[in-house]
């Protein structure tokens, strides 16, 4: 163990080995819960067919599909060449100007963390909920439909919710592997949650459906039919579809499934602690995309023929817009509706609940990592980099970024207008895009670190494949910012919204100027840390 | 134990790793040398095999609790070394690498167990001897690497020279048998990388031309011991119902070496 080799190679360390904590099933259930099956699916069933009549999901999944396994490939590329922890940060702050690279960073994290809070909101919102209220329902019991109605009050909402948060950071702390482990269980239950609904919905028909919908829904809504109710209700209220696919609503809806679809790549979070890098990373992140937009093609074939695509867009569109006969239309409670079981609804929501969940660490860990990366670097206070003498884990870093969230969380719940942000998506997905942009020159701006990449000798067509990779990749992401971007239900660009993704980048600017400045003061040039490859 | 003239084998490092024990010793922190440095302290009997591989030294590995973390660290830091941050936060304070920046020694210090292949506990196990790891843990060390090369071959030939097995009640120096099949009776994988290894160490006596055929004799029978003791030991049910598997699914944990990384 005391012999390795020397050798030219300017980053050896004169070390035998290394264990990353990560193996590629790790990586896989890492990104496939940040996709967050269940949720894109939900989310999918609840926009899609409400504000985009005539979008036709299945296409639109396979679109989204392939636009994130472009992404996902320029990403691998920069993941294998540089496999340190710390997301785009890594890859930015090698390739570009230290300053736009941690701007970029912060955009990232920000939004991150920022939707970590909105799932813990979620789970609360649309999955603990509405379970309450359902299985009260079928159940006839009112205190189950008063606790439904009491959790999403402000407080209790708050408090369970930064519980949640809380919960996820106490994960955190006990270290890598036992997140890890603890999210083999979650998936596990996630998915059996996924395929449950699945086997619920395939035994039944359109017919019975709307039979078992009108003998429960009737008598609490006091409407003989409330199935044609709630859509011609809808149809009044404006919403309008003429049967007919439409081919830009079609473009547009695919913003929904591409959002979760991100998650497929954050493995770049944790590049440092996965183990056989290459073949983990394209296991995991293509794997996530395949997994995630072929569970979804079949379960929206099935909620569409099972449920109706004009009743799943008119109850929605009451439901969100708070017209018409309003019924909540997440799809697992109509699963549950269909069977008439309590049992199933649970179980159902359970896993619904479960994918939710884990967005929460998954996010977190995203936040530290980056975070983690900044103060190697030096250009972000040394506590974030330090790790607990006694647990063993970057405790100030997990705590910030927990702090963070309950803060995010406080103003989702306190105020109306944080709850409307949906802008941040956007502004990562245009952080990818610049840093998939870089790659597609780094392999002739950085020749010294990318002829020490596993893949440096691969060519297509004569270039280096991470240009390829990244050109693909760059025009995929550019592709979704600007869909995003001109779609105001999922993205959008509202000023007001617009400002507050602008002020995260003057935030970034100015935490750079101000720790350059720190580190100035202490006879340290921050500049000459991204001259080097970061430690993992 | 630097000799002059031999300054390009780094055998100072030898002297360097000594120090820092009984330096750490001194403070209450249990440091024990592991590698190749090791074994040329635990078999000065037949020092000059390891003299005929003319092995360069290139750092010093300890074995270390995980408990005293802190103090470690503090006590590198107190030494002139610098640490790789990254690693101790990557390991979640499992593995510590420090460099000098004078001697540009490497210092690799592994907390609470030895990981890489399979796991080599160190729990109350620091105290056997001083100042490495025991002959049984250096045992266990070089036979649990999948991809053994020949040095690690040569490494436990000469260990396996110096050191008869028995158990602890014949002296700590003994390869503790009683201790090696109770681990290898619970996993079966690890045994199978163990005997796998062990079985090819006869193999590599011809590359010692100083080995008589006694010594030989020696080694082979001490071998052969162990691994009927092996073989007669009774296994635990996870480890019958792992052997039934075989080969077919990795029994291992896989290592990347760093320079395949950056």
């Amino acid at each position: 163990m005391s012999d390795a080799a020397g050798g030219s190679r300017i980053f050896l360390r004169k070390a035998s080995g290394l264990i990353r904590t990560a193996s590629g099933t790790d990586t896989y259930i890492y990104n496939t819960g940040l996709v967050s099956i269940g949720l894109g699916v939900a989310s999918i069933m609840l926009y899609g067919p409400a504000f985009y009549p005539g979008g036709d999901l299945v296409w639109a999944c396979m679109l989204a599909g392939v636009m994130m396994a472009l992404i996902a490939f320029g990403l691998i590329t920069w993941t294998v060449t540089l496999p340190r922890s710390g997301g785009i940060y890594v890859f930015g702050s090698r390739s570009m100007f230290p300053v736009l690279a941690l701007t970029l960073s912060l955009v990232e994290i920000t939004a991150w963390l920022f939707y970590c809070a909105i799932a813990a909101y979620w789970m609360v919102y649309l999955g603990l909920s509405p379970t309450l209220t359902f299985i009260g329902y079928l159940s006839g019991d009112q205190a189950w439909v008063d606790a439904g109605a009491w959790v999403v009050s402000p407080w209790p909402m708050f408090l369970i919710g930064s519980g949640i948060l809380i919960l996820s950071g106490i994960i955190l702390s006990s270290g890598m592997r036992f997140y890890l482990m603890v999210q083999k269980w979650v998936f596990a239950v996630a998915v059996l949650g996924s395929i449950m609904l699945i086997a619920v919905l395939l035994p039944y028909s359109n017919a019975d459906f709307v039979a078992s919908f009108n003998a429960l829904m009737g008598p609490i809504l006091s409407v003989e039919d409330p199935y044609r109710e709630i859509i011609s209700s809808g149809r009044e209220a404006g919403w309008a579809w003429d049967g007919q696919t439409d081919w830009t609503q079609t473009w547009l809806v695919s913003n929904w499934p591409f959002l979760p679809l991100v998650g497929a790549a954050f493995s770049i979070a944790i590049g440092g602690e996965i183990k056989s890098v290459e073949k983990s990373q394209k296991w995991g992140m293509l794997g996530a995309v395949a997994t995630a937009t072929i569970v979804w093609m079949i379960t929206i074939a099935l909620c569409t023929d099972r449920f109706g695509y004009e009743f799943l867009g008119t109850a929605a569109f009451n439901f969100l817009g708070g017209t018409g006969v309003q019924v909540d239309p997440t799809i697992t409670l109509l699963a549950g509706v269909l069977t008439g079981s309590p049992l199933i609804c649970i179980l159902v929501s359970l896993g619904f609940i479960c994918w939710m969940w884990m967005w929460i660490p998954g996010m977190h860990t995203f936040g530290v990592r980056a975070i983690v990366a900044w103060s190697f670097d030096r250009i972000a206070p040394e506590a974030w980099g330090k790790i607990s003498p006694t647990r063993h884990t970057p405790m100030v870093a997990i705590w910030t970024c927990i702090a963070v969230t309950v803060v995010f969380m406080a103003l989702f719940v306190f105020t109306a207008f944080f709850s409307a942000i949906v802008i941040l998506i956007e502004a990562a997905v245009l952080a990818w895009s610049i840093v998939l942009g870089a790659g597609i020159f780094f392999p002739y701006t950085r020749p010294e670190i990318y002829e020490k990449s596993p893949i440096a000798g691969r060519k297509v067509l004569g270039l280096p494949l991470m240009t390829v990779a990244c050109t693909l990749g760059f025009f995929a992401a550019q592709f979704y910012f600007w869909t995003l971007f001109f779609d105001p239900t999922a993205a959008g660009h509202d000023p007001q919204q617009l400002m507050i993704v602008a002020g995260v980048f003057v935030i970034g600017i100015v935490f750079y100027l101000v720790m350059k400045q720190i580190r100035k003061s202490q006879g340290i040039d921050v500049s000459l840390a991204f001259k080097e490859i970061p430690i993992e | 134990m630097a000799a002059s003239g031999e300054e390009n084998l780094n055998l100072e490092f030898v002297d360097e790793g000594l120090r820092l024990v009984k330096d750490a010793e001194a403070r209450g922190i249990q440091l024990r040398i592991l590698g190749s440095i090791a074994y040329r302290i635990q078999c000065p009997g037949n020092l000059h095999l390891f003299d005929d591989m003319a092995r360069v030294l290139t750092d010093v590995d300890f074995a270390a609790l995980k408990s005293q973390n802190q103090e470690i660290r503090e006590f590198f830091l107190g030494e002139g070394y610098l640490p790789d941050e990254g690693v101790y936060v990557a390991s979640e304070g499992s593995r510590h690498i420090y460099v000098h920046p004078e001697t540009k020694l490497n210092v690799d210090v592994f907390a609470d167990e030895l990981y890489f292949c399979h796991r080599i506990p160190f729990g109350g196990r620091l105290s056997i001897d001083v100042p490495t790891i025991s002959t049984t843990d250096l045992l266990l060390e070089k036979m649990q690497i999948v991809e053994i090369n020949l040095k690690d071959f040569k490494d436990t030939l000469v260990l396996m020279l110096e050191h008869p097995i028995g158990t602890p009640a014949d002296s700590n120096k003994h390869i503790d048998v009683d201790y090696i099949t109770g681990i290898m009776s619970k996993d079966w994988g690890f045994y199978h990388t163990f005997t796998t290894n062990l079985k090819r160490v006869p193999d590599y006596i011809s590359e010692f031309p100083a080995i008589t055929a006694e010594e030989g004799s020696v080694i082979r029978s001490r071998i052969e011991d162990l691994l009927q003791r092996l073989e007669d030991a009774p296994k635990s049910m996870k480890w019958k119902i792992r052997a039934k598997v075989g080969t077919k699914v990795l029994w291992y944990q896989e290592v990347t070496e760093k320079s395949s990384q950056f």
